[in-house]
């Protein structure tokens, strides 16, 4: 059976969040059942291994990259898309649900560019009137803040933007 | 006040939605006996309903207008999600309407206390004074009263719902007359980011809408909004301005379909302020007006149902009330449907006619660089300039509205575009991951932006609302037949709505992402003079009982009361000539304000001298209200 921690190891991989953001949003545990549920051990299991060396699976493999898509679109929206081919639940195939009110509000696209899952914070009369961080210009990133930056994020700034680092210094 | 100690009422009011809350609250503030019938389901307590809301809002898979709210089978609300788009542009539509065509109706409101104005958006523009004349265009109907008849109900709405605006920048900017002095309840809701980055490309800046028209000045300007800002200590003479509830607006982003600090006014605000005069029963769907055979109207019939889990209504009861006075408020589609039902009020034969609402043209695209999408109301600023002007008698004028939700409007929320790249984005067109996935979507979705034009339609009567035997809901009442179209008219201003579009974008330097093919998700998908458009509707369903100046040719006079029946009011949107370009749930609350005063006069004549009932009805009131209906 496919552990939390393996889960989360092949969804850093998909989404492009790491394991400590993964783990923050409390889903983790349940977007695994979820997943079990939906698409079996086997299927997961396999998506594990194929995902080894991180990324989605070979794309000769129709299949089990439908499924990547699927664990990914849950971590991005909280929303179970549903899958062409019927689960081994006897659950009608491809029937989308929202898993909770909370896997909404922690839906990673909101966080991909800095903003929340609509009705879910309040965010503070006329905040809507502040400019948000330029996310294409450098200019805008503190020293201060990046000094605080160890090795693994320094090195995770090679493939992300400069912007999330200052708001995962931020966390 | 308890329904079973009255045997007759002074007022029925038909629907708890925004026109009849109203209505309720000025008659019961007078000391009448008003029994207020909601047919859809009220929340057992106002704030245990709106957490259930929310919660049940953040669950559903597909988020729009009605999704927070228990809908009825018993009494069915049109959905936005009943209408689809084919591939051959056609429409399909499988809700309670009963939709004609050739285009769809495509708007829906909601069977429930507190009604549309539960899920509204909650912006308050005035009409312009042009508005009341719009038929000297052309196109369209005049109204029998002019700006300066509502303007004293405009001021008593805006502190009736709470509206935040700059008074200056209305009068400078839109062309609106004040009186002078007046300001607005609250000072006016920030602008957005987005906002604030038009204005720096488009103030001052000049488009034409069309080849050898005058080009028309940009000013990007702060839209009047019914959710609590920072109350402006110079209101009402200086005696400042205290919200009747709900906290500050916190930008949580959903005042559409529900605000979770309940800083948007709903009408159950309105409710919380009734006297105990008034008495309310929900899940009470009326079945017809009683009519006299001298013309007067007698009460009404209603039936009340249970509905638990089960998929249908049960215990079923019917009921007859008896009134002095009813008036209808049930939405301006329900208003007709009941006025067709009753046989009532339709010598004019315009009963239903002149359906109109506010077709809205949707362009979509990125900034430059990110705005702050998805933040705050979902529109804080607006373009004025086609809203009036010699252009009008070519095509229709429309309101050009800022979107701060991104996308959403026109192709869902951004869980489509993830959708989208994780299908066919990356190098290879199979799908994008990881890092890129973040990063691509970091950059798009905090840019994304919309317009919204929305746009004037003409009272038309081929527009309209049947009812039909062969189309009964589950409690055999009569699902509303609609037959609609866009005229030339609306289309030429669908078509200039697009050329200022293209003309905003390029002084934006933004990228255009706007498409329209048809399919599932484009109903309102139509072609004219070789282009593809295609619309989405704001929810402002108008013109059913139309007002006019003569029993000939309109249902209610301009006191909204029916030409055949002195003591039948039909109130709401329903009663307006013409529904402008402004969102008009500001317009039909002074239209009720100003109503309740009339009927109060009415119930006056018809009753003196009996004594006033309540606390704050007094003799000074009584000889106020007299003196004004006779100047």
């Amino acid at each position: 059976m496919v552990t939390v921690d393996q889960f989360v190891a092949l969804s850093v991989g998909l989404t492009g969040f790491d394991a400590d953001e993964l783990h923050q949003t409390g889903m983790a545990g349940t977007y695994r059942s979820v997943v079990l549920t939906q698409a079996g051990d086997e299927q997961l299991s396999r998506l594990v291994r194929s995902g080894v060396g991180g990324g989605p699976p070979d794309p000769g493999d129709e299949p089990l990259r439908e499924l990547a898509r699927s664990v990914t679109h849950l971590w991005y929206t909280g929303t179970w898309p549903g899958l062409p081919t019927p689960a081994p639940t006897g659950k009608p195939a491809g029937e989308p649900f929202v898993v909770s009110s909370r896997a909404y509000a922690e839906g990673l696209v909101w966080r991909a560019f800095g903003a929340h899952a609509p009705g879910t914070v309040a965010q503070g009369y006329g905040s809507w009137a502040v400019a948000p961080p330029d996310r294409h210009s450098t200019t805008d990133i503190d020293t201060t803040d990046t000094t605080d930056i160890d090795a693994t994020d320094a090195e995770a700034a090679t493939t992300t933007d400069a912007t999330d680092i200052k708001s995962a210094v931020a966390r | 006040m308890s329904v079973r100690d009255v045997r007759r009422w002074d007022v029925i009011v038909v629907g708890a939605g925004f026109a009849g809350s109203l209505v309720a609250r000025r008659l019961g503030q007078q000391g009448w006996r008003v029994l207020v019938l909601e047919a859809g389901h009220g929340a057992p307590d106002v704030d245990r309903g709106q957490l259930d809301a929310v919660e049940a809002h953040h669950a559903a898979l597909a988020k729009v207008p009605n999704s927070p709210y228990r809908t009825s089978i018993a009494a069915p609300s049109p959905d936005v999600t009943d209408l689809s788009g084919s591939a051959d542009g056609t429409f399909n539509a499988d809700g309670y309407l009963v939709q004609r065509g050739p285009l769809p109706y495509a708007s829906g409101y909601l069977r429930a206390n507190g009604g549309t104005g539960l899920t509204w958006t909650g912006l308050t523009p005035r009409m312009h004074p042009e508005d009341f004349s719009a038929g000297d265009f052309g196109h369209g109907r005049n109204w029998p009263i002019g700006y300066g008849d509502l303007e004293p109900y405009y001021e008593q709405a805006e502190r009736e719902i709470g509206v935040a605006a700059d008074v200056d920048e209305q009068r400078e900017a839109v062309g609106l007359p004040f009186r002078d002095g007046y300001r607005f309840p609250m000072h006016a809701i920030p602008r957005s980011t987005l906002d604030q980055a038009m204005a720096e490309a488009l103030d001052g800046r000049t488009v034409r809408d069309s080849a050898g028209a005058a080009p028309t000045r940009l000013r990007v300007t702060g839209t009047p909004h019914a959710r609590n800002g920072l109350p402006n200590p110079a209101y009402d003479g200086g005696a400042g301005y205290r919200s009747s509830g709900g906290g500050l607006c916190e930008g949580r982003a959903t005042c559409v379909p529900i605000c979770p600090s309940q800083a948007k006014y709903t009408p159950l605000r309105t409710q919380a302020r009734w006297s105990s005069s008034v008495a309310l029963i929900t899940r009470a769907v009326v079945t017809r007006v009683r009519l006299a055979a001298n013309g007067q109207a007698t009460g009404v019939e209603y039936r009340t149902y249970d509905e638990g889990t089960s998929a249908t209504p049960h215990d079923l009861t019917t009921h007859t009330a008896d009134a002095d006075l009813v008036v209808l408020a049930a939405h301006a589609i329900e208003n007709a449907k009941l006025l067709l039902v009753s046989g009532a009020a339709n010598s004019s034969d315009q009963v239903g006619r002149n359906l109109m609402d506010h077709p809205v043209l949707l362009t979509w695209g990125l900034m430059l660089r990110q705005i702050g999408a998805y933040r705050g109301p979902g529109s804080t600023s607006g373009l004025e300039g086609f809203r009036f002007g010699p252009a009008r008698a070519r095509r229709a004028p429309f309101r050009v509205e800022i979107g701060n939700w991104g996308w959403t409007w026109a192709l869902g929320p951004p869980e489509g575009r993830v959708a989208e790249l994780l299908r066919s984005g990356g190098p290879d067109g199979r799908g994008l991951f990881g890092p890129e996935l973040r990063r691509t979507l970091g950059d798009r979705i905090g840019r994304e932006f919309a317009f919204q034009f929305e746009m004037e339609q003409e009272a038309d009567p081929a527009n309209r609302v049947t009812i039909d035997p062969r189309h009964l809901d589950a409690l055999g009442n009569p699902r509303p037949v609609i037959h609609y179209d866009l005229s030339e008219y609306v289309k030429r201003g669908i078509a200039a709505a697009k050329t200022v579009s293209d003309q905003l974008f390029a002084l934006l330097g933004a990228e255009d992402h706007t498409r329209f093919e048809p399919g599932p998700a484009w109903p309102g998908w139509f072609e004219h003079d070789g282009h593809p458009y295609a619309y989405r509707a704001a929810g402002h369903g108008a013109g059913t009982h139309i007002m006019g100046g003569t029993p000939a040719d309109s249902v209610v006079d301009q006191w909204q009361r029916c030409w055949d029946h002195p003591n039948l009011y039909a109130v709401g949107c329903g009663s307006m000539p013409g529904v402008a370009t402004s969102n008009p749930s500001l317009t039909m609350a002074a239209l009720a304000l100003r109503s309740s005063d009339r009927i109060h006069h009415d119930l006056l004549a018809h009753r003196r001298p009996v004594q006033l009932r309540g606390a704050t009805a007094t003799t000074t009131t009584t000889t106020t209200l007299q003196g004004s209906d006779h100047p």
